[in-house]
C-alpha cells in the first residue's frame, strides 16, 4: 500500500517555472502523483505506453521474415526502413488469429480479421442486426488504467471520414470491418482520422473557440446539471424500451459518464496541461489530400499525446481491413486489397512488397520521432510498447497464421527489442497482449482465444 | 385479450387507410413508357376478420403463394417428393454440390432451424436459378408449393396476420443530425461534420442497429449543442469587436489575374479597398498572405489608409506557409474609407520564368477589419426560437412555452409537464448563478439537445419486450418515420399538425405528395440514391492517372450528377422506377458530354439530351456505375455482375468460398487471351463457375465501355466481344440487348429489388423472411404502376412501415393464433 506523502512531491508547476522553458520535460520520479506510479509503472519512472498500429491485406511475406533469429537478424526488403531504429524493434513471428478464420462462417476474412485483431474474437456473422464482437486489449486497459491521463484512451487512423457506400465484407456489418478498438461486445470505438479532430480533442481548443466565448464559464458550470436531467431522461426512457433498445440507452448512458469523468479529468489537469509544451504545430485544416502527409501528420499527434502524457493507450489503425486503395505516389496505380489477391503473380507481389514498405518508411518516421524524444535519462519510445502488424499473413490465400508482428519500444526497460522472435505456429496473438497488459499494471487473464502470456519478448 | 386487441389494431389502421386512399386524387400522371394509369392503392393485408369488399377482390389476383387459401403443403407428403425428384440428383444421397446437401440434418427439427439453407433454396426457387436449364425442370405448381412450405413451416410466415417486426432505436445520423438542426434552429452550421463516421449495416447508414454511440461521439454532443445554442442566442448584448469580412472579389487595381473570393493578388500597383466602417474608433486589420522570395529578399507591403501611409511589413518568403499581418488605424467618424496596398520592393529588373515575367507579388487570402465594440442584434433563430414565451404573463410561464415548444419539435412529440418541469429546473440552476434570462433558457434548450429522445427515434409501445404484441405506430411517431424517410430530417409544422390533429393517416397520400415536391426531398437523392446506387462512392475511386489522364474531379463530379439527376427527374416528375435502367435520355455537362462523345453540348451547366445509339440510357450507360466498378487500370467483368445482380435486380451472388483457390497455381498452365478469354478458362473451376456464371456475362455485355465509361471497340487484347448469356438462359448481342433482357425477363426482379432496398433505407432495419408479404404486395401493385410515388407509397402503407411490434423471436409472432385457438375452450 502506496501511502502519498504530500509534502515531499515537488509542486510540478513552479519546477517548471524555475527551468522556464517549456521543452521535453524529464519526469523525476518525486513529481510523479503517487497513484500514478503505483499504476502505470510499478518500478517508478515515466509512464509507460501502449499503441496498436494495424496495416491492412497481411504482407507479402517472403520479404518481411527475417532468415534468422536473435538479435543478429537480417531485414529483408520491406523491413529495411526501419534499419536506423533497429534496436528498438523486435519481429516476433509465428502467431496467430485463429478467430480470424471462417470456422464455418464462409467468406469475410478481411471483416472478421480487423475485429479480431485487438479483441480475439470470433465475431458474429451479421449485415447489422445483431454486432458481436468483444472487448479489446486496449479498453480493458483504459477501463483500469485510463483515469490516470486527460483521456483514458485514443483512436486514431489514416481514413478519410468518407465512408464507402453499399456493403462491406460479405454479410459483415461495417463496423467490423473500420474499428479495432471495441468498448464493450457491441460498441466499437470509432477512429478519428481527420487531423484537426484529433488536434482539437488532445489540445482542447474548443475551450478557446471565439464564437463559445461569451457565458463560458457559466455554461461550464452548468454542464453538471444538464448531465443530471438527461441521465434521469434516458433512465426512464430505458425502462419502457425492449432488450435491444435497452443496450443502445446503455451506451448512452456510458457515454455521458464518461464524459462526465472527461470535463472532471480536463479541470483536474488543467494545469498541467497549461505548462504542457504545445506542437510546434498549427492546428491542421483538415485532412490532407496526399496520403504520405495525413499519414505522417497522424502520427505526428500520436506522438504529441504520449510526449505530453495525455493518454497512454492508443490504437491507430492505418487503414482498415480490405482497403483498396491504390498507391499512385509510389508507382502502384491498382488496389491494394485487389493487389493482395496476387495469385502468385511475381509483379504484383512486388507491388504488395512496396505498399508494405512504405508504411514500414512511415513506422520508421514514428518510431524515429518517438526516439527523438527525451524523457528521464531515456526516451518515450523506451517507455513505449508499439505493436505494428495485422490479422492476415498472405492476402492471397487470407492465412491467419504466422503473422506480420513488430513489437517496438522499451516498455520502460521490461522488453528486449531489437530482435527476430520466432514462437511455436499458431502461439495465440492475444498471448502477446496479456503480457503488455501485465506490463502495464492491468489485470487480465483471459482475451479471446489466449492460452496464457507470450514469454521472451 | 390481449391477443385479440393485438389483432383489432391493425384493422383499424387499415380501414382509417382505406378512408384516406379513396379520398385522395392518385398520383400525377407520368409519361414514362410503362406507366399505366394509378389503381386504387391496395391496403396492408387485414387481420383475421372479413376485409372490406375492395381488398377482397384484390386478394384473389394475387399470385397463388401469398394468397391465404392455398393450403399449407406438408413435407413428408408434399414436398420431400419434389426435392428427391429435382434436386437429390445434386444436392442428395451423399451429394453436396456447391456445399449444399438437402438430406443431411440430423432431424426435422435441425432441417427447419436451419434458416441459412432454405433462405438461400427460397431465393434461388424465386430467381428460377436451379435447378439448372439443362436438368428436369419442376412445374410452376410444384415450385409454388416448395416455396409456399418454406415461407409457412421454416419461417412461419402468415399472410393473413403479417408480422411488422421491430426497428431498433434509432440515433440520428450525421446527415440527419445536420439537417434536423438546420429544420429545428435555423443556424447555418453543420455541427455533425465533427461527428465521427457513421457505422452501415444492409448497405445503409441509417440502421438503427449499428448506430453505436460510443463515448466520443457522446462528447461531441455536448459540445456541439453548447455551440448550436451559442450561435442561436446571443449570450450577452454587451458591444462587442465585430469581425468584418473584405470581399476580396471587390477589389480595385492591381493585378486581376486569378481573382477569387479566396486569392487575390497584390503587385507593386496600387490596389484599394472600399471599406465601410461603421463607428468611430480604432480597427484591427488582419492580413493573411504569402509570397515566394525573389532575389533573397521577401515582398514588402506597405500599407496607406485613407491616403496616409500607415505601414510598411516585410512577408517570410516561405514555402507554403501563410504570414498573418496586422496592422491598426483609428477614424473619427464612421463613413467610407480607402485603404491601399502595394509591394514597395519591385525588383529592378523583373526575372523571367518560363518565357513569363515575374515580379514581387503577394497573395492575399483573407482581410479582416475588428471593429470597435458595437452593439449587437439578436439573430432571427432567436427570435424564432423565443416566440412562444411572449405575451406570457410572467418570466417562468415564458420559459415553460419556450420550452414546451422547442421540446416537443426536438423530441417529435409533445412533452409531459413533468419533462418540462425537468427542463425548467435546469433554466432554474442557471439562475442561481446570476445567469439572465435568455441565458438561463438557452442552457436548458442546449440540455433538450443532448436528450436522448431527441437523439434517438424512441418509438415507445405498450409491451416492448413481448414479441406478439403487435400494433401501429402512433401518429407522432408516424409523422417521424414519413420525414426521416423522405427528408432525412423532423417533421414540419404541418405534419406534427396531422399528427396532433389525429389526421396524418387520413391524409396520408396527400401529405406524401407534398414532401415527394418539397425541397428537402433532394435527402432522398443524396441519402438514398447516393447509397443504393453507390454514387457516392465516385468521389472515392482513383483511377489510374496514366491509364486513363482525361480522368479528374470535374469528370467525377459531372459522373455523379448525371446519377443523381436521373434519380431526381424520376422523382420530381413521378415516372416509372425502372427508367434506372430504362431511360431513353440522359444528362450532361461540356465536359461530361465529351466524354460520351454527345456533340453540341456546351458549358458547366447540365442538360436532359438523348443518347447516341452506342450507349443505353439508364445507370448501365452512366459512366458512375462504369467506373464505381473498375479496377483503377482495367474493367472487371466480375464486378459490374455483381452491382447489377446486387443492387438493380436483388439476387446477390453467394458470397466467394473462404479459401479462394490459387488461380494462377504454378502446375496450372498460365491464363492467355483477353480479359474474357482468361475469365472463361477460369471458370472452368467448378467453385468459381456457379456464381461467375450469373455476374460475369452481365459485365461481358458491357465491355463496349472502359473503366471510366468511355466506349470503346477494343481493348489491348483485340476487338471487343460484348456478347453474351445469362445464367438463365436469355442471349444478348452488345449493351443494349442487355437492358432489352434485364427490363423484359428480368422486370419483376427489378421491382422487387427497388422495394427491398427502399423498404430497408425507410425502415431502417434490413428486410427479414416476415417482410415477405409486404414486399410481394408492393411488387405486385409496381407491376400494374411502377411509378415513384406507387413505389413510395406502398413502402409507407406497408405493413413494417405502419405497424410494430415488441422484441424477441419472430416465430413467436405467428404462435399467436395457435396459442389463441388452443386456449379457447
Amino acid at each position: 500500500m502506496l501511502i502519498p506523502d504530500k509534502s515531499l512531491q515537488l509542486p510540478r508547476r513552479s519546477f517548471l517555472r524555475g527551468l522556464g522553458v517549456s521543452i521535453a520535460l524529464p519526469f523525476l520520479e518525486s513529481m510523479l502523483p503517487s497513484v500514478v506510479k503505483a499504476a502505470a509503472s510499478p518500478m517508478g519512472g515515466p509512464p509507460r505506453r501502449m499503441v496498436f498500429m494495424y496495416l491492412p491485406n497481411g504482407m507479402d511475406m517472403e520479404n518481411w521474415t527475417p532468415s534468422a533469429a536473435g538479435d543478429q537478424f537480417d531485414l529483408p526488403s520491406i523491413l529495411q526502413p526501419l534499419e536506423p531504429i533497429r534496436k528498438q524493434v523486435s519481429v516476433l513471428s509465428g502467431l496467430a488469429h485463429v478467430n480470424a478464420r471462417a470456422l464455418g462462417d464462409g467468406a469475410g476474412d478481411h471483416a472478421r480479421a480487423n475485429a479480431c485483431f485487438l479483441t480475439g474474437i470470433h465475431v458474429r456473422k451479421t449485415s447489422g442486426a445483431d454486432i458481436q464482437a468483444g472487448i479489446s486489449a486496449d479498453q480493458i486497459a483504459a477501463l483500469q488504467i485510463g483515469k490516470n491521463t486527460r483521456l483514458p484512451s485514443l483512436e486514431l487512423s489514416c481514413e478519410t471520414t468518407t465512408r464507402q457506400a453499399g456493403s462491406c465484407d460479405s454479410g459483415y456489418a461495417c463496423a467490423y470491418q473500420h474499428n479495432i478498438s471495441w468498448r464493450n461486445e457491441t460498441t466499437p470505438m470509432p477512429p478519428l482520422g481527420d487531423p484537426r479532430l484529433v488536434f482539437e480533442r488532445l489540445f482542447t481548443t474548443s475551450d478557446e473557440d471565439p464564437d463559445l466565448a461569451a457565458g463560458r464559464e457559466l455554461r461550464q458550470s452548468l454542464r453538471g446539471s444538464i448531465l443530471d436531467v438527461v441521465r434521469e431522461d434516458a433512465k426512464a426512457f430505458q425502462k419502457r424500451l425492449g432488450a435491444t433498445d435497452r443496450r443502445k440507452m446503455d451506451e448512452y448512458l456510458t457515454g455521458l459518464r464518461e464524459t462526465e469523468v472527461a470535463i472532471q479529468q480536463q479541470a483536474k489537469f488543467k494545469a498541467e496541461n497549461a505548462a504542457k509544451p504545445r506542437p510546434e504545430m498549427e492546428k491542421p485544416e483538415g485532412i490532407p489530400g496526399d496520403m504520405t502527409e495525413h499519414i505522417r501528420l497522424m502520427y505526428d499527434l500520436l506522438a504529441f499525446a504520449l510526449q505530453t502524457d495525455s493518454t497512454r493507450i492508443a490504437t491507430m489503425m492505418v487503414l482498415h481491413e480490405g482497403s483498396n486503395r491504390p498507391y499512385p505516389f509510389i508507382g502502384v496505380t491498382d488496389g491494394h486489397h485487389d493487389l493482395s489477391h496476387h495469385g502468385n503473380s511475381a509483379e504484383k507481389k512486388e507491388k504488395i512488397a512496396k505498399i508494405n514498405r512504405f508504411h514500414m518508411e512511415q513506422v520508421a518516421y514514428l518510431l524515429t520521432k518517438l526516439q527523438g524524444m527525451k524523457e528521464g535519462f531515456g526516451t518515450v519510445l523506451d517507455n513505449s510498447m508499439v505493436v505494428v502488424g495485422s490479422a492476415i499473413a498472405d492476402g492471397n490465400a487470407h492465412a491467419h497464421h504466422d503473422l506480420p508482428v513488430l513489437l517496438c519500444g522499451g516498455g520502460g526497460g521490461t522488453l528486449k527489442p531489437g530482435r527476430h522472435v520466432r514462437y511455436q505456429s499458431e502461439t495465440p496473438m492475444t498471448n502477446l497482449y496479456l503480457s503488455l497488459l501485465d506490463r502495464m499494471g492491468v489485470k487480465a487473464d483471459r482475451l479471446g482465444d489466449s492460452s496464457g502470456k507470450l514469454e521472451r519478448i | 385479450m390481449k391477443s385479440r386487441s393485438s389483432q383489432i389494431l391493425p384493422l383499424a389502421l387499415a380501414v382509417g387507410l382505406l378512408a384516406a386512399l379513396a379520398a385522395c386524387t392518385p398520383p400525377v400522371v407520368s409519361s414514362s413508357p410503362e406507366a399505366t394509369p394509378a389503381p386504387s392503392v391496395e391496403v396492408t393485408p387485414a387481420p383475421a376478420t372479413p376485409p372490406p369488399a375492395a381488398s377482397e377482390a384484390k386478394l384473389e389476383e394475387r399470385p397463388a403463394r401469398i394468397a391465404a387459401q392455398i393450403p399449407t403443403p406438408e413435407f413428408t407428403g408434399d414436398v420431400k417428393p419434389l426435392l428427391e425428384n429435382y434436386c437429390f440428383k445434386c444436392h442428395g444421397n451423399g451429394k453436396k454440390k456447391g456445399g449444399l446437401s438437402l438430406d443431411a440434418f440430423a432431424s426435422m427439427e435441425a432441417a427447419l432451424q436451419d434458416q441459412k439453407t432454405w433462405g438461400h433454396v427460397l431465393q434461388t426457387l424465386r430467381v428460377g436459378d436451379m435447378p439448372p436449364d439443362d436438368e428436369k425442370q419442376p412445374s410452376l405448381e410444384d415450385r409454388e408449393k416448395i416455396m409456399t412450405w418454406i415461407d409457412r413451416v421454416v419461417f412461419a410466415v402468415d399472410p393473413t396476420n403479417p408480422d411488422p417486426g421491430r426497428v431498433t432505436i434509432r440515433r440520428l445520423n450525421r446527415a440527419e443530425y445536420n439537417n434536423t438542426i438546420r429544420d429545428l434552429v435555423g443556424v447555418d452550421f453543420q455541427p455533425a461534420d465533427d461527428f465521427p463516421a457513421d457505422d452501415s449495416g444492409y448497405g445503409f447508414d441509417n440502421i438503427g442497429d449499428v448506430l453505436s454511440l460510443p463515448p466520443v461521439l457522446f462528447e461531441r454532443y455536448l459540445a456541439a449543442a453548447e455551440k448550436i445554442m451559442s450561435l442561436a442566442i446571443l449570450n450577452d448584448h454587451k458591444p462587442r469587436p465585430t469581425k468584418i469580412y473584405v470581399d476580396l472579389m471587390q477589389i480595385e487595381g492591381g493585378p486581376k489575374t486569378g481573382t477569387t473570393s479566396v486569392a487575390r493578388k497584390i503587385d507593386e500597383n496600387e490596389s484599394t479597398i472600399m471599406m465601410e466602417l461603421p463607428v468611430a474608433g480604432e480597427y484591427a486589420v488582419k492580413l493573411t498572405a504569402e509570397s515566394e522570395k525573389l532575389g533573397g529578399e521577401g515582398a514588402k507591403l506597405e500599407w496607406k489608409f485613407n491616403g496616409l501611409t500607415l505601414r510598411t511589413t516585410e512577408l517570410s518568403g516561405k514555402r507554403n506557409a501563410k504570414d498573418t499581418l496586422k496592422a491598426a488605424l483609428r477614424v473619427d467618424k464612421p463613413g467610407t474609407y480607402p485603404l491601399t496596398l502595394r509591394v514597395a520592393n519591385p525588383l529592378p529588373t523583373p526575372e523571367t520564368r518560363d518565357g513569363r515575367p515575374l515580379n514581387r507579388s503577394l497573395t492575399v487570402r483573407e482581410i479582416q477589419f475588428i471593429s470597435p465594440p458595437l452593439p449587437l442584434k439578436a439573430p432571427p433563430s432567436q427570435y424564432k426560437l423565443f416566440a412562444p414565451g411572449r405575451g406570457q404573463p410572467n418570466l417562468e410561464l415564458a420559459a415553460k412555452a419556450i420550452l414546451a415548444d422547442f421540446g416537443k419539435k426536438a423530441f417529435r412529440r409533445p412533452l409531459s409537464p413533468s419533462e418540462v418541469d425537468r427542463f425548467f429546473w435546469i433554466a432554474k440552476q442557471a439562475e442561481k448563478k446570476q445567469a439572465t434570462f435568455e441565458q438561463a433558457v438557452q442552457t436548458a434548450l442546449t440540455a433538450i439537445l443532448v436528450s436522448p429522445h431527441f437523439l434517438f427515434r424512441g418509438e415507445m409501445q405498450p409491451e416492448p419486450d413481448n414479441p406478439k404484441s403487435a400494433h401501429a405506430v402512433s401518429e407522432w411517431m408516424l409523422a417521424s418515420r414519413l420525414s426521416y424517410f423522405l427528408w432525412s430530417s423532423m417533421p414540419d409544422d404541418a405534419l406534427f399538425a396531422d399528427a396532433a390533429a389525429g389526421s396524418l393517416r387520413k391524409n396520408l397520400a396527400a401529405q406524401v405528395t407534398r414532401m415527394l415536391a418539397d425541397p428537402k426531398a433532394d435527402a432522398l437523392v443524396e441519402n438514398y440514391a447516393g447509397q443504393w446506387l453507390q454514387i457516392r462512392n465516385v468521389k472515392l475511386v482513383q483511377p489510374d492517372a496514366r491509364t486513363f489522364p482525361e480522368w479528374d474531379e470535374a469528370l467525377a463530379t459531372a459522373m455523379q450528377r448525371e446519377t443523381e439527376l436521373l434519380f431526381q427527374k424520376i422523382m420530381r416528375e413521378d415516372r416509372s422506377v425502372l427508367e434506372i435502367l430504362g431511360a431513353d435520355y440522359t444528362f450532361v455537362n461540356e465536359r461530361l458530354a465529351q466524354h460520351y462523345r454527345i456533340p453540341g453540348v456546351e458549358g458547366a451547366a447540365f442538360v436532359q439530351v438523348a443518347l447516341p445509339a452506342d450507349r443505353p440510357g439508364g445507370i448501365l450507360g452512366h459512366g458512375s456505375f462504369l467506373t464505381l466498378t473498375s479496377n483503377p487500370t482495367r474493367t472487371s467483368p466480375v464486378k459490374r455482375g455483381k452491382y447489377v445482380l446486387e443492387n438493380l435486380l436483388g439476387t446477390p451472388p453467394p458470397p466467394p468460398p473462404p479459401e479462394v483457390p490459387d488461380l494462377d497455381d504454378k502446375n496450372r498452365a498460365e491464363l492467355k487471351g483477353t480479359l474474357r478469354q482468361r475469365m472463361e478458362q477460369h471458370r472452368v473451376d467448378p467453385t468459381c463457375a456457379s456464381c461467375h456464371a450469373r455476374m460475369d456475362p452481365i459485365g461481358f455485355g458491357l465491355e463496349n465501355f472502359n473503366g471510366i465509361g468511355a466506349l470503346r471497340s477494343q481493348d489491348e487484347a483485340g476487338p471487343i466481344d460484348s456478347a453474351g448469356q445469362l445464367v438463365s438462359g436469355e442471349k444478348f448481342q452488345g449493351p443494349a440487348e442487355l437492358r432489352t433482357i434485364l427490363l423484359t425477363e428480368k422486370r419483376a426482379d427489378i421491382l422487387r429489388c427497388a422495394t427491398e432496398k427502399m423498404l430497408t433505407y425507410a425502415l431502417g432495419r434490413g428486410v427479414e423472411f416476415y417482410d415477405r408479404p409486404a414486399i410481394e404486395k408492393a411488387t405486385e401493385a409496381l407491376e400494374k404502376n411502377p411509378n415513384f410515388s406507387s413505389l413510395v407509397m406502398e413502402v409507407v402503407t406497408s405493413v413494417p412501415f405502419q405497424m410494430r411490434r415488441g422484441e424477441g423471436d419472430h416465430r413467436k409472432f405467428s404462435e399467436k393464433k395457435t396459442t389463441a385457438s388452443l386456449s379457447a375452450p
